[in-house]
């Protein structure tokens, strides 16, 4: 018991420092994440080597790969050319701009991985916005959170949702008949509720529209041939993620392999290369790994999984409700994977007890999914986009992400809650 | 694995990647960082394709122990330079040598196998060989043995601690021998190394050294006090650097590993300084640890096939015949094999043969150490044995006098000789006939 009240209080403690601003987010993470080692060790319920483990790789090295892809493709002016071309395609204004952004990320994040996703459409708001002189936030947010909407509506769509696939037996079509309609409607939910939260910014049409007219695309490109081989190179990574599968090749190995293909077809000084990948975000990801496995080492993962089970047992109509909302609250306060990881296996006990769980898988990825987008560090896709902003005059604060992610948040899960309790699963 | 039973085809792909990466390595066609990416990839395609090397495994075969402990020391280094520490510490010595070319490569040879001995080799290097130019242009001398000097010591020093190279940092990991184990055991040979190289190099540099100094008292107008730009910041690097160090020899009670030593002492300094996050990550040199990552998949994928089983126990039966010749054999193979692939290279693919040996009862306590002498030292041969070579020759052809591939060989070689032959004596006199 005493491990679990510590390795909660280093928790919250780090989290406090992670919020309250005065030491940038990694190093808050890296102090928290050595605190809860070195206290976890001495009390014995955690180690350095478990806190290796907790590291989840896969994500990191993903993250990695993809963005090494986005700084080669950055040096070839690509991102520009896209940037100049939607802006005209939007005429300049904000709420057009910010929805269509949203939806296209909406939709690839379907596809593939929320965060890869961000990746690549961050720095191309970012130019966007900068070539309009209009504020990216609006944007960035509605790309952060849609993507994570997104990202429920299939099986491939997000780590959690290929974790209960995997624990159900569930199939891409089970998804898509389920989660797909139900994303669609708290899409539409959430870009009407963004529309609302934004409304000043969102009426700032921008004044620089003529000059921006008076932009050729073409010029944007620096240097064609690297652009063609760093599209070779994302064209490998991306037909390996689509037939990753049945090869056997992991996401992170697919980024990895195409993001070599293009450097050593383009030949760049790797050292500057690297400099361009955001180790502030994959290290800051790292020491949040640590810092939950902490947590699950002290067994308060445990814990709750057995208040849960026991409710589950006790109101089995109320089991999928609760796993929702419990689902949405812990992705929003430790990260969608580590939930996911803590309540599948209490899902799969409900089952062996008897009671239906069909449902509940479902109200799991929903309320893990939508859930995440409550605070800035309920999904990965989050820590980008205020990574991304960050290198802005406008910079996404916590505050300003929850004023937004909260509200956004809620009214997902109240239409998801909406769904489980109406329709027939 | 069962023992001794090997899929061919499996080892043979495996065998492939792993010359292929190697040849890329030696070569340079493209960077080792990529090369060594080109090669893990390539390595967990096939081995997840063929079933040999899933890619959790390869997750796995990355030694995080010493990419922490990698990337912990950078970060303390990274913001130790921004404070002109490292300038200061050269004006100082500079002011001490008097002006006497003796004096420089001995005093500039000394400092650099103290430092390496707790930082890098590349980073001693890049800090105190732009210092040792300037000194030798003000007196109007030949910078070259001081320089040299300087690199070949570097890998003195770098033997002597846990920390000190990467080898021993590896050896460590993969053993958990300790930051005070590898202090008694390797500093002796470390320290009469450092007196027989010096002689040597007084030897074969007796007619550079008898040059006549010019404008020694221009000397005394470096003041070293400029050279620190911010003294809060400086003490609170080495507050941090001290913290690391304590850590480290407090082993015996804490049990920390040393890369956790190493980060707690980094995030103290980054929580301490408080620099901008961006910039202080970007002076890490990731191309170095995404090589070592690549490295360890790669080596790794070689292992999961079976191979270095299958070497490690014919390794091992050779060992229980001889257990002086196995020695000497293991020194010399990784001198050998550092000397041309480089010392890292070296010691990912021995580290796991030796480990072999070990696991069928061979006593490997001697040829562990034999290993981290071979590669260390062995990294001193050739311009292009190790990465601190490298810098020095690129640093020194900035001068009027650049370093030749030549003139490296005609010292290097000599000096590898004589200090694998003295420790191999001093190994095999200790472990195989004191106990």
């Amino acid at each position: 018991m005493p491990a679990i009240w510590t390795a909660t209080a280093l928790f919250i403690a780090a989290y406090c420092l992670v919020f309250g601003s005065r030491l940038h987010r990694t190093f808050s993470a890296m102090v928290g994440a050595v605190a809860m080692v070195i206290v976890g060790r001495e009390m014995g319920f955690y180690s350095p080597e478990a806190a290796i483990e907790y590291i989840d790789f896969e994500t990191i090295a993903l993250l990695a790969g993809m963005m090494v892809h986005v700084a080669l493709l950055s040096e070839t002016g690509c991102f520009r050319f896209l940037s100049i071309k939607t802006a005209k395609l939007t005429g300049g204004s904000p709420w057009k701009l910010a929805a269509t952004l949203a939806l296209v990320t909406a939709f690839v994040s379907m596809i593939i991985d929320n965060v890869t996703t961000v990746v690549f459409i961050g720095p191309v708001t970012v130019l966007i916005a900068d070539v309009l002189r209009i504020n990216p936030v609006p944007a960035l947010l509605a790309e952060a959170i849609m993507s994570n909407v997104g990202g429920v509506g299939t099986l491939v769509g997000d780590p959690p949702n290929i974790m209960i696939a995997h624990a159900a037996g569930l199939h891409f079509n089970d998804f898509l008949t389920h989660l797909f309609p139900v994303v669609l409607v708290v899409m539409i939910a959430c870009l009407f509720g963004l529309r609302l939260l934004f409304r000043r910014q969102m009426r700032e049409k921008s004044q620089h529209l003529e000059t921006v007219r008076a932009m050729r695309e073409r010029d944007a490109i620096r240097d064609m041939r690297a652009l063609r081989l760093s599209l070779a190179g994302l064209g490998v990574t991306l037909a390996l993620f689509l037939l990753g599968e049945p090869l056997g090749i992991a996401p992170s190995v697919a980024a990895m392999a195409g993001a070599v293909v293009s450097l050593v077809l383009i030949r760049p000084d790797p050292d500057k290369v690297f400099r361009e990948v955001d180790w502030t975000v994959l290290i800051f990801f790292a020491s949040l790994f640590v810092l939950v496995g902490g947590l699950d080492g002290s067994g308060v993962l445990d814990k709750v999984a057995a208040w849960t089970s026991g409710f589950g047992r006790n109101h089995p109509g109320g089991a999928s409700v609760a796993v929702l909302w419990l689902g949405a609250v812990s992705s929003a306060l430790i990260g969608n994977i580590p939930t996911a990881a803590a309540l599948i296996p209490v899902v799969s006990r409900m089952g062996g007890l008897g009671i239906p769980v069909g449902p509940m898988w479902w109200a799991l990825a929903l309320g893990v999914g939508l859930g995440g987008n409550a605070t800035p560090f309920g999904g990965a896709a989050n820590v980008v986009a205020i990574s991304i902003s960050e290198k802005t005059k406008h910079k996404i604060t916590y505050g300003q992400w929850m004023r937004i992610g909260l509200p956004v948040a809620l009214i997902s899960c109240l239409l998801a809650t909406a769904a489980v309790l109406v329709l027939p699963w | 694995m069962e023992g001794g039973v090997i899929n061919w085809t499996h080892a043979g792909v495996a065998l492939a990647v792993f010359a292929a990466s190697y040849v890329l390595f030696i070569t340079g066609w493209v960077h080792r960082a990529i090369a060594a990416m080109i090669g893990g990839a390539l390595m967990v395609i096939f081995g997840a394709h063929m079933g040999f090397f899933s890619h959790e495994q390869a997750i796995e075969a990355v030694d995080m122990d010493t990419i922490g402990l990698l990337m912990g020391m950078m970060i303390l280094v990274a913001l130790l330079e921004e404070t002109g520490f490292f300038r200061y510490v050269a004006i100082r010595c500079a002011k001490a040598t008097r002006g006497s070319p003796w004096r420089l490569m001995v005093i500039f040879g000394l400092v650099t196998t103290f430092v390496s001995m707790m930082i890098d080799n590349v980073s001693t290097i890049v800090f105190i060989a732009p210092v040792t130019i300037l000194i030798a242009e003000i007196l109007r001398i030949s910078p070259v043995p001081a320089l040299i000097a300087e690199a070949l010591l570097s890998h003195v020093g770098g033997v002597g601690t846990l920390v000190g190279d990467p080898p021993n940092i590896m050896i460590a990991s993969a053993t958990g021998l300790t930051f005070n184990q590898f202090l008694v055991n390797m500093f002796p040979i470390v320290v009469v190394m450092l007196a027989a190289s010096i002689l040597l190099l007084r030897w074969l540099f007796r007619k550079k050294l008898a040059e006549q100094p010019q404008n020694v008292e221009s000397l005394n107008k470096l003041r070293e006090q400029d050279a620190i730009t911010d003294r809060r910041k400086l003490r609170k690097c080495l507050c941090a650097l001290g913290l690391t160090l304590v850590l480290f020899l407090l082993h015996g009670v804490t049990h920390l590993p040393p890369a956790a030593c190493t980060l707690i002492g980094a995030t103290l300094a980054l929580t301490l300084v408080r620099p901008d996050p961006t910039g202080v990550l970007a002076k890490v040199e990731w191309p170095v640890l995404i090589f070592f990552a690549g490295l360890f998949v790669i080596v790794g994928g070689v292992d999961s096939a079976g191979v270095l089983q299958i070497v490690g126990e014919k390794a091992a039966g050779f060992a229980h015949t001889s257990p002086a010749i196995a020695v000497t054999a293991v020194l010399w193979i990784s001198a050998f094999f550092s000397m041309t692939i480089g010392n890292i290279p070296t010691a990912a693919s021995l580290i796991p043969v030796v480990g072999y040996m070990q696991t069928l009862g061979v006593e490997t306590n001697a040829l562990w150490w034999a290993l981290a002498v071979g590669a260390g030292f062995g990294g001193s041969a050739s311009p292009y044995a190790a990465a601190a070579n490298v810098i020095t020759i690129s640093i020194s052809e900035r001068t009027k006098t650049p370093i030749s591939f030549g003139q490296w060989l005609r010292v290097g070689v000599p000096i590898t000789l004589v200090s694998c032959a003295l420790s191999n004596i001093i190994l095999v006199l200790v472990h195989l006939h004191l106990h």
